[in-house]
C-alpha cells in the first residue's frame, strides 16, 4: 500500500470525481474504502459467531464442563468484532466526512474564484474604452523610455523577449506553480465574459449565460471568436487531412500536402507490430506517441479474434505551434478548433486513422491522450461515432468536453501544469475520475524545460503512481481495461495525419 | 455454552447417537472457527500492512494511524481467542471421541481398529 510509494508531497495524488463529491489522497480513499469492507466484514464476522454459538446443542444433552470453556472465548471474541465492527464504521465515517468537508471547500473556492473572474471579467470588458485611454500616458511614458533606455544602453527592443526567456529560466516556478494555473484557468474562463461586458451586456445577464449558469457562453465560444478573427488574417486555418500509417521514419512535414491521398509512404506494404496489452496507466501514458514534428501522432493496438476485436487508440499532443498551418495538424489551429468545437484537423485524422485500421463502429475502443490528444480522446468518447467503453487523458484541456455518465473515464492532471487550464473550468456535470498531482511540490523545477510538470514523461510517472495505488476506482479502472482488452497480445500500427492543401 | 473442554463428569450417561451427534456439532464447530479465525487473522494482517507513517504527517494523521493501530490490535486480539476457543474445540472433540469408545462394542472397534470420530486432534493451524 502506502508503504511502497514513493515519500514527498509531489508523489500525492489527490482523487476527485467519479460520481462523488469527496475529495482527498488516494491514500485517505483507499484507507476509507477498506475500512468499510472492515466493517462489512465484522458484521459478517458476528452473523457467523451466533451460528457458532447456536450449534451449542442443549446442555441437558451433552457433558457439564468443568473449566471455561470454549464458549467463553466466543463470547469473548464476540465482544471484540463487535468493537471492530463499531470502530471500523466511526473511523471510515471520520474519513469519509473529511473528504466530503474537503470537497466542499474546494468547490465553494472554485465558485467564489470563477464568479469574481467572471465579474472582474465584465467589468474590464466595460471599462476597456476608459481604461485604454487611462493607459495611453503611461504607455507613452513607457515608450519614451524605452527608446531612450535602448539609445543609452544600446539595447533594442526585440531584446526583450529574450530577457523574458532569461527570467523564466533562472525563475523556472513562475510557469510551474499551482496559483498561476488557477489563475490562469480563471482568466480563460471569464473571457467570455470580458467580451459580453465590451459589448454591453449586463454582468447579471453574462454570468446566467456563461459557465457559471446556463453554459451558452464560455471558453468554447470565446475559442469561437479567437478562431473567427484569426482566419481573415490567413490564421488558424482549418484544412481537409488525410492519414498515412507509418512504420518506419518517413519524410519530414512541410507546408499542407498539394494531393490527396497520399497512400503509403513506402513500397512494402507495413506489417502490424506484436504487442502486449497495456496493464495500467503508467503502460496507457508510456505508450502515446511523443511530440516529434515527423513522428506518428497516433498509435491505434487491437486486440481478440477477428469477431471481437477491441481497441487502444492512443493520441500525441501538439508538435506545431505556428498560427499558419503547415502539413502537420497536431497543431496551434487543431488546439484551437478543438476547443471551439469545430472539428480540428487532429480529430478528423484520428477518425480516419482508426476507420483505415478497421475499427467497426461496435467494436470498444478506449482513446487514450496527452495534452491535445487528451482533448481529442474526450472528444472521440463524446461523440458517440465509435463505441467508447473508456477514455484516459493525460494533460488534456478536456474541462469543456461532458463525457456520458456511463463511461469509465479517468482524467490526469497536474496542478503546476499550465496547460490544462487553458481549457477554463468544467462545465458539465459528468462521471469522470479526475487525479491530480503537483509534480514539482518540493522540488526543484528544472530549468530547460519551458513548462516540466507537461511533459508526457511525467504524466507516465503519474500513472505508476497511479498503478500503485489501492484507490477502488483506479483499480476497477483498470480491471475495465483489462476487461476490455484482454491477456491475449494483440497488434500495433502506427499513423501520421497529415494537413492537405484546401481547395 | 456446552462442551468444549474439561473433563467430563463420571457418571453422566450418553446414548452412542447423542455421543456421535455431539461429535458432529463439534466437528462442524472447529471448521467454522477454523474459517473465521483464518479469516480474521487475515483481515488483521491486511489492515496493519500499509504503513502510513511515512506518507501522512499531521497531527490528525497520526492520530488516525495510532486508532487504526488500535483496530488491528483488536482483530488480533479476536483472531486469538478465536484460536483458544478452537483449541479447547478441539480438546473436546478428542475427549467426546474417548467417552464414544469407551461406549462402543469392543468388536466393532477392533475391527476397523479405531473407532469412529476417533480421528486424534489436530492442531488448529
Amino acid at each position: 500500500m502506502t508503504g511502497e510509494r514513493p515519500e514527498g508531497p509531489g508523489d500525492t495524488l489527490i482523487v476527485s470525481g467519479g460520481g462523488s463529491t469527496l475529495v482527498a489522497t488516494d491514500t485517505l480513499l483507499a484507507e476509507a474504502a477498506r475500512l468499510r469492507l472492515l466493517q462489512s466484514d465484522a458484521e459478517d464476522w458476528l452473523e457467523r459467531l451466533a451460528l457458532i454459538q447456536s450449534l451449542d446443542s442443549d446442555l441437558s444433552a451433552g457433558p457439564v464442563l468443568s473449566v471455561p470453556s470454549a464458549g467463553m472465548h466466543v463470547h469473548a471474541a464476540r465482544n471484540a468484532l463487535g468493537r471492530v465492527a463499531e470502530r471500523s464504521q466511526a473511523l471510515a465515517d471520520a474519513l469519509i466526512e473529511a473528504a466530503e468537508g474537503y470537497g466542499r471547500t474546494e468547490r465553494m473556492r472554485d465558485w467564489g474564484a470563477s464568479l469574481s473572474g467572471a465579474w472582474l471579467g465584465s467589468t474590464l470588458g466595460l471599462l476597456a474604452p476608459l481604461l485604454a485611454v487611462a493607459a495611453v500616458p503611461g504607455l507613452t511614458v513607457g515608450a519614451v523610455g524605452l527608446l531612450l533606455g535602448g539609445v543609452l544602453t544600446g539595447r533594442r527592443p526585440g531584446d526583450a523577449a529574450a530577457e523574458i526567456g532569461a527570467w523564466l529560466q533562472t525563475h523556472p516556478r513562475a510557469l510551474t506553480n499551482p496559483v498561476l494555473v488557477a489563475a490562469v484557468r480563471v482568466i480563460v474562463s471569464s473571457a467570455d465574459d470580458a467580451a459580453a461586458g465590451r459589448a454591453g451586456v449586463p454582468f447579471p445577464v453574462s454570468l446566467a449565460l456563461g459557465d457559471e449558469g446556463l453554459g451558452l457562453l464560455g471558453v468554447t465560444t470565446t475559442a469561437v471568436g479567437l478562431v473567427g478573427l484569426a482566419r481573415p488574417l490567413g490564421l488558424l486555418r482549418e484544412t481537409p487531412v488525410s492519414v498515412e500509417r507509418l512504420d518506419v521514419p518517413a519524410r519530414p512535414l512541410g507546408p499542407p500536402h498539394p494531393v490527396a491521398p497520399l497512400g503509403p509512404p513506402h513500397p512494402v506494404a507495413p506489417t502490424n507490430r506484436s504487442v502486449a496489452p497495456p496493464t495500467g496507466f503508467e503502460d496507457l501514458a508510456a505508450r502515446i506517441p511523443s511530440v516529434s514534428e515527423n513522428a506518428p501522432q497516433v498509435r491505434i493496438e487491437r486486440y481478440g479474434g477477428p469477431d471481437d476485436a477491441s481497441w487502444v487508440v492512443y493520441i500525441g499532443g501538439t508538435a506545431a505551434w505556428s498560427p499558419v498551418a503547415g502539413e502537420q495538424p497536431w497543431d496551434l489551429t487543431s488546439n484551437l478548433a478543438a476547443v471551439a468545437d469545430q472539428g480540428s484537423g487532429s480529430y478528423r485524422a484520428v477518425v480516419q486513422a482508426m476507420r483505415e485500421a478497421g475499427v467497426a463502429p461496435g467494436d470498444p475502443v478506449v482513446p487514450v491522450g496527452h495534452s491535445q490528444g487528451g482533448l481529442v480522446a474526450a472528444q472521440l468518447a463524446a461523440s458517440g461515432d465509435f463505441n467508447t467503453v473508456a477514455v484516459a487523458t493525460f494533460g488534456g484541456l478536456t474541462a469543456q468536453v461532458t463525457l456520458p455518465a456511463d463511461l469509465a473515464a479517468v482524467t490526469v492532471e497536474h496542478t503546476d501544469d499550465l496547460i490544462p487550464a487553458l481549457g477554463g473550468t468544467a462545465t458539465g456535470e459528468d462521471e469522470r475520475l479526475i487525479v491530480r498531482r503537483e509534480v514539482f511540490a518540493g522540488k526543484d523545477v528544472p530549468r530547460d524545460q519551458a513548462l516540466p510538470a507537461h511533459a508526457l514523461t511525467v504524466y507516465r510517472d503519474t500513472g505508476r503512481l497511479m498503478d500503485g495505488s489501492e484507490e477502488p476506482r483506479l483499480q476497477e479502472f483498470r480491471a475495465t481495461l483489462g476487461e476490455v482488452i484482454g491477456t491475449e497480445d494483440g497488434e500495433s500500427s502506427r499513423w501520421r495525419g497529415i494537413r492537405l492543401a484546401d481547395g | 455454552m456446552g462442551i468444549a473442554g474439561g473433563t467430563l463428569l463420571t457418571g453422566t450417561i450418553w446414548s452412542d447417537y447423542a455421543l456421535e451427534a455431539r461429535l458432529d456439532e463439534l466437528r462442524h464447530r472447529r471448521m467454522l472457527l477454523r474459517l473465521l479465525r483464518d479469516d480474521v487473522d487475515f483481515a488483521a494482517g491486511r489492515l496493519t500492512a500499509g504503513d502510513l507513517t511515512g506518507s501522512w504527517r499531521s497531527e490528525a494523521q497520526r492520530g488516525y494511524d495510532r486508532q487504526r493501530g488500535d483496530l488491528a490490535g483488536e482483530l488480533r486480539r479476536a483472531a486469538g481467542l478465536l484460536d483458544t476457543a478452537l483449541t479447547e474445540v478441539v480438546a473436546a472433540i478428542d475427549q467426546v471421541g474417548a467417552a464414544l469408545t469407551a461406549a462402543l462394542p469392543a468388536a466393532p472397534a477392533a475391527a476397523s481398529g479405531r473407532a469412529p470420530g476417533l480421528a486424534p486432534a489436530r492442531a488448529p493451524r
